[in-house]
């Protein structure tokens, strides 16, 4: 009943018309930044920090939360229509969102994507208010070699959902061996850096993804002897068919996101990724994935949006960040004096309840906006593809530039981009070297601090259940499709 | 045995191999172990010897099955010109400016590379250089590169 009489106070506070106008800025500001690769919420949220100081802290974290969560339905627009992820977790929606958009579906991929995005941005505010402190505890028995664990699923999960398992491997490996380019956050040592001060940070996330997909789908493009023709965007809302392929996927992906955004460090890009492999293993066509399945849309795009009312439970319930992003937040409320963890609840209960309410309106505003405007969205396509894609390198060029300021990014863009392109040209998938480089680093620091733990002895990994139940799955991830293939065979021999 | 690997995808997976190789070498003269845990040299040589491992038996697994993917992409020509013309675009941003740079860059491609109309060319080049100067420079505050003539 508390919760009920706490949420009635919380919507009382969301619905006056400053908090009202915050709540719209935000998840407006979200979506435009959402879109544009290179801004991400957190550089949003970092601009627009030193606007609110002084200011009234609630307006100010609805503001951020509305930024933070509206940006996952930005990230939609352009991975569908012109295959640049605007976000990171947007990366897997290009994937089949994109296909669908060159199949004159554009409308159907962005309405399903709206339509999950606040399926499953309302689940996860439902899962933060009632099951934030419960959860949170249990994202703590996540220790360093259960984080390992799940790197090297999440790795050989993906790698194996795509055409050629060795493929996928090897680009996934290649990731991770990208992500050790800079300095070693353990030791200080500069690797791979070749005395270039601008290598010491790595290689940039938003490099290598608006490289491999921006880059390379336009090379891919312009290289076909007629590019394809766009006549048709499609409905926005979907048909009953479409419905009854994205329900459970939306649901599915709603909890994936929620459970993945819940632990510390791993966010929305991991949940979308993991969204997204579920999806296929367990499709009935899983030869469709790749080539434009509805299911390949709904599973990620509810998993990322899921993902950041998932991020917000740490954050609030232990004062641990789940993300980036809610890393600010966390700031933003430390410098407005108030401390998240445990107390956050009792002690400012109208803060807490007053932007869990406004998760809920935030998220309706987002449906709103988005229906009406996906279709006009997906008029973009109609632009003949030789005006279209000029832009687009543009816009990629703009998008890496602005995320270091340095021009050497641009041209490891171009580097990128060409191996994205020979990997398109000769179906090695790039969705797992992207997986790889943004895992690397956790990959690295918890096999560290799981071999200091156990006095260098990898029995660590095996002896504690979660670690262990989750390399069993690795492993299984990468033998049954070899499997299922043996079997196959031997039936066919039979036959 | 029929090998069928194209002639791309055999460059290709040799240039993840020579990158795996280039990792080990490098990877060797770095702190392998320092106490119970891997030091900084560690992963990069496991990485460099499973991305060659892995590529090499990628390669030999797609000669055997005989696909030609490649086949079907269509001719290089065009990408690789398109890579020449971001290129140039990108080595003007610095001395010519953003703004000017990506606009002769998208001309280049709208008039030269796509055949496309002067007029037309030139209003949607100018149009999306001042839109992408307005939004990140204006709008976002990402100091992008002004040429000498003050743009």
């Amino acid at each position: 009943m508390s919760v009920v009489t706490d949420l009635a106070a919380g919507f009382a506070g969301a619905l006056t018309p400053w908090n009202l106008l915050m709540c719209f800025a935000g998840v407006f500001a979200g979506q435009i930044v959402g879109a544009l690769p290179g801004i991400g919420p957190s550089s949003a949220i970092a601009l627009l920090l030193p606007l609110t100081f002084g200011g009234d802290p609630t307006s100010a974290i609805i503001l951020f939360a509305g930024i933070y969560y509206g940006a996952q339905y930005g990230g939609t627009l352009t991975s569908v229509l012109i295959s640049v992820p605007g976000e990171p977790s947007s990366v897997m929606t290009s994937i089949d969102g994109h296909q669908m958009a060159l199949q004159g579906r554009a409308g159907t991929a962005l309405g399903i994507a709206a339509i999950g995005s606040f399926i499953a941005g309302t689940l996860a505010t439902l899962g933060l208010m009632l099951l934030a402190p419960p959860l949170a505890r249990a994202a703590l028995a996540f220790g360093p070699p259960e984080y390992f664990a799940l790197v090297v699923l999440g790795l050989t999960a993906l790698a194996a959902v795509g055409g050629s398992v060795l493929k996928g491997l090897a680009t996934g490996v290649f990731g991770l061996l990208v992500s050790t380019v800079g300095i070693d956050q353990q030791t200080g040592v500069a690797r791979f850096a070749f005395d270039k001060i601008w290598l010491l940070d790595g290689v940039g996330f938003i490099v290598l993804t608006v490289a491999l997909f921006g880059i390379g789908e336009v090379l891919s493009s312009v290289g076909k002897p007629t590019p394809p023709p766009i006549t048709n965007v499609g409905k926005v809302l979907p048909t009953r068919a479409v419905w009854k392929r994205s329900r459970m996927p939306i649901l599915r992906g709603s909890l994936i996101g929620f459970l993945v955004g819940v632990l510390p460090a791993t966010g929305a890009t991991i949940a979308s990724f993991l969204a997204y492999i579920v999806e296929k293993k367990i499709a009935k066509n899983p030869e469709e994935f790749g080539k434009g399945a509805i299911e390949g849309v709904a599973g990620p795009e509810a998993s990322n949006n899921a993902a950041a009312g998932g991020a917000m439970v740490p954050m609030l319930a232990l004062g641990v960040p789940g993300s980036g992003t809610t890393a600010i937040i966390l700031g933003a409320l430390i410098m407005f004096g108030i401390r998240p963890g445990p107390e956050l609840f009792d002690k400012n209960a109208a803060l807490v309840w007053t932007v869990i309410a406004s998760m809920y309106i935030g998220n309706i505003m987002l449906l709103v906006m988005n229906l009406p405007l996906a279709g006009l969205f997906a008029q973009l396509l109609r632009v003949p593809y030789p005006y279209l894609y000029p832009p687009i390198l543009a816009l990629c060029v703009a998008g890496v530039y602005s995320q270091a300021n340095s021009i050497e990014d641009v041209w490891m863009l171009l580097g990128f981009g060409v191996v994205g392109w020979l990997m398109m040209r000769h179906d090695w998938p790039a969705a797992p070297m992207v997986l790889g480089l943004v895992l690397g680093v956790i990959f690295e620091n918890s096999l560290r601090q799981s071999l200091t733990l156990s006095h260098g002895s990898i029995g660590i990994f095996f002896t504690r259940p979660i670690s262990a139940l989750l390399l069993v799955c690795a492993l299984a991830a990468v033998l049954a499709p070899w499997i299922m293939k043996l079997l196959q065979s031997s039936k066919a021999a039979r036959a | 045995m029929k090998l069928k690997a194209t002639a791309g995808e055999i460059f290709l997976g040799s240039v993840f191999v020579c990158v795996g190789f280039f990792w080990i070498v490098t990877a060797i003269r770095l702190p392998i172990w320092d106490g119970f845990a891997p030091s900084s040299g560690f992963l990069p040589l496991v990485y460099g010897v499973m991305l060659i491992g892995l590529s090499a038996a990628a390669l030999v697994f797609e000669a055997n099955s005989g696909n030609q993917s490649a086949e079907l992409a269509g001719p290089v020509q065009r990408p690789v010109m398109v890579i020449a013309t971001l290129a140039a675009g990108a080595a003007g941003v610095d001395p010519a400016g953003f703004a000017v740079s990506m606009f002769l860059m998208m001309l280049l491609l709208f008039s030269v590379i796509e055949k496309l109309p002067l007029l037309p060319s030139v209003l949607v080049s100018s149009g999306f250089a001042l839109i992408l100067t307005l939004v990140f420079r204006t709008w976002l505050g990402v100091p992008l590169p002004i040429g000498p003539w003050g743009f």
